[in-house]
């Protein structure tokens, strides 16, 4: 048996650009039977099984009577060797690593108080050339040639304006 | 008599593995299927099925009888292929990105096309569609598939793939008209009338 697939396609954009949803959907539904279904491969369904005993087990593997022995053992053997170390080992390093971070701390702050230093030194030197420049621009002749320049922009914007109507009419 | 979902569930829970085989068994195809359309490669979708069939049996005690296991797994392996795919950042091309610039009215109106006729004999309209439908954006991809491969209310679409309804029936009908348009690229449809394949 033939299928007209191009009628098919025809049917279904005219039910689309017509904005039939309802028909376009059963038409494109129709068009769509062409789409192949993919396969289950064989032994999916034991893979999946196997992974699942799989997880499980290592799930349960701390369940396990020797498993928690063995971790017991392995933290009492630790202690005890911790035990051993006299006290002033410990206090000593304590002390170390507690003077580590003071170090570590002050030397942060050192160079931060060095940066906002130079940040403001920076700001100074701007400050002072832009009031040198605004000085020099508040004389009659830069006043002058400020003005002059501003009527010729003016009267530019102006013809252009002017030139731009003529255009468009 | 065939088991339901629920009792299958049920008896999963209870240690049954036969149960959990059962319902691997039974709703293995749709989530292949939607998996491989979304992440488009054969070997990878086999494994992320397999991926959220596990996560499926760790979460088994918060499944809700209420509710669909069909809709249930097929979210899990949504979300799995989701997570694939954002890993991966695989290239895909705008469901709205229609380089000829044509709309639908152009290529209803276009019979400068040829004929497809011999090609559709030689069934090249699936090659045509498949490959139309795998230029398509995953998300709008998974929408397409649910409808019509796995045949999903838009109801049951909507609580697959954690969207409103509206939109999930405004993204089918964007994915339908791009679908069109690559279609009519491929020199389907808007041919003289009377060509059957």
């Amino acid at each position: 048996m033939t299928r007209n697939v191009n009628g098919e396609i025809r049917e279904w954009l005219e039910a689309e650009a017509a904005g039939r949803a309802d028909e376009a959907d059963v038409r494109f539904r129709s068009v769509s039977r062409e789409l192949t279904r993919p396969l289950v491969p064989a032994g999916f369904a034991d893979a999946v099984i196997a992974r699942i005993g799989a997880a499980r087990a290592a799930a349960d593997a701390y369940s396990k009577r020797w498993v928690r022995i063995a971790v017991a053992a392995s933290v009492v053997l630790v202690g005890g060797v911790g035990a051993l170390v006299p006290w002033h080992v410990w206090m000593g390093a304590l002390l170390a690593s507690v003077q580590a971070v003071a170090v570590g701390v002050g030397q942060v702050i050192v160079g931060g108080r060095a940066w906002v230093s130079g940040g403001f030194a920076l700001w100074n030197g701007l400050a002072e050339a832009a009031a040198v420049v605004g000085r020099l621009l508040l004389g009659p002749v830069p006043i002058g040639v400020l003005a002059l320049n501003l009527a010729v922009a003016v009267c530019a914007f102006g013809a252009l304006r002017r030139l731009m109507a003529e255009q468009e009419n | 008599m065939t088991p339901t979902d629920a009792r299958l569930v049920e008896q999963a829970l209870a240690g049954s593995q036969d149960a959990f085989r059962a319902l691997v068994d039974r709703h293995s195809r749709p989530v292949l299927n939607l998996v491989a359309r979304m992440v488009r490669d054969d070997g990878v979708a086999e494994e992320l099925a397999q991926d959220a069939f596990v996560k499926a049996f760790g979460a088994l005690r918060t499944f809700d009888p209420a509710y669909k296991f069909s809709n249930w797994i097929l979210r899990i392996a949504h979300n799995v292929a989701i997570d694939h795919l954002r890993k991966s950042r695989l290239p895909v091309v705008s469901i709205d990105d229609d380089s000829s610039g044509r709309d639908m009215a152009d290529v209803l109106a276009d019979t400068r096309e040829p004929s497809a006729f011999d090609r559709a004999v030689q069934g090249d309209f699936r090659e045509d569609l498949e490959a139309a439908l795998a230029q398509l954006r995953p998300e709008f991809r998974r929408l397409v598939v649910m409808r019509y491969l796995e045949d999903l209310s838009y109801e049951d679409i909507a609580e697959v793939a954690g969207l409103p309804l509206g939109t999930v029936k405004s993204h089918l009908h964007r994915a339908r008209a791009a679908l069109g348009r690559l279609l009519a690229d491929s020199g389907w449809g808007p041919g003289p009338p009377g060509h059957e394949a």
